[in-house]
């Protein structure tokens, strides 16, 4: 009886563990997502020399569907004025983008360790410039 | 006693194996952020090429613009970077051209690189090669790695 007094006490312990492993993981490939659907959006703006609105309607679509969030969750700056190849070196024409997508969950079981909700949450962010390739007429 | 001594093995076990995993994400997110990272280098430098010698027949990169672009982008890619805010990274850079050769891994001021490649074919290409040195990634003792490398090559197409 003793014993099983006690495996009751430290089974939630180890139990946090075990969803802890698969919450991990989730997050990793959530986050592994988003940057493969970044990189296919900035390899397309390269070419169009800004995010268009088509381009930012897919990406925005794809973090939607594998996040389950809606566009007002995330904080997207992408840059919408087409930007031009130079010969030389010119910061300005540089294409800027910066997602934020919110992480909802890090711990598991975080009430069970006296950590609210609004503190078990952060914002996953990738930020970059990348050089457009598109010429000017 | 015996029940606790047993717990705490596990607990230690458990602790051991989460910390690890956490560590090992960051880790393997810090590899493709530094490999996006010098694709993203390589493919910008091979942007900037010397007009006039293309007119003449003759291929050759703007080989300080180019460096310009990889150091300004490595100055931005900082300010979202994975890695720890201390880590400190560093570029190479090998452009091959009509003007630096196409044979062995030459770098802009003609020395051989590491890798001694064969004689590829005559395309124009910029490596980069990104090194970040950090703290050490691992909070478990026996595991030390305070040194990232990746590489991106762009050549340019036919």
């Amino acid at each position: 009886m003793k014993q099983l007094i006690v495996l009751m006490g430290v089974l939630p312990i180890l139990l946090a563990f075990l969803m802890q492993y698969s919450l991990d993981q989730r997050n990793s490939d959530n986050i592994s997502r988003l940057q493969e659907y970044v990189y296919q959006a900035k390899e397309q703006a390269k070419q169009k020399g800004c995010f268009t609105p088509e381009i930012r309607e897919e990406l925005i679509g794809k973090i939607e569907r594998t996040f389950d969030i809606d566009e007002e969750d995330m904080i997207i700056e992408l840059e919408e004025i087409p930007k031009y190849r130079t010969s030389v070196f010119d910061e300005r024409e540089l294409i800027h983008y910066r997602i934020s997508v919110p992480i909802d969950k890090i711990m598991a079981g975080n009430r069970f360790f006296g950590i609210s909700d609004e503190e078990n949450r952060g914002m996953y962010t990738i930020e970059s410039w990348t050089a457009s390739e598109l010429l000017r007429d | 006693m015996k029940v606790f001594i047993v717990f705490m093995g596990l607990l230690f076990i458990n602790v051991s194996f989460l910390s690890y995993q956490g560590d090992l994400g960051r880790y393997v997110r810090c590899q493709a952020f530094l490999k996006a990272t010098a694709e993203e280098c390589a493919a910008g430098a091979a942007l900037y090429y010397d007009e006039a010698a293309y007119a003449d027949g003759r291929f050759r990169f703007k080989y300080e613009e180019g460096r310009e672009f990889i150091e300004h982008l490595l100055e931005e890619a900082k300010q979202e970077m994975p890695l720890p805010r201390d880590s400190v990274i560093t570029y190479e850079v090998s452009f091959r051209d009509d003007y630096l050769g196409y044979g062995a891994d030459e770098s802009e001021d003609g020395a051989a690189g590491e890798g001694g490649e064969p004689a590829a074919e005559n395309i124009p290409s910029v490596t980069v090669k990104l090194t970040a040195v950090t703290g050490d990634l691992f909070r478990l003792p026996f595991l030390e790695v305070t040194e990232i490398q990746r590489a991106a090559k762009y050549e340019l197409p036919h």
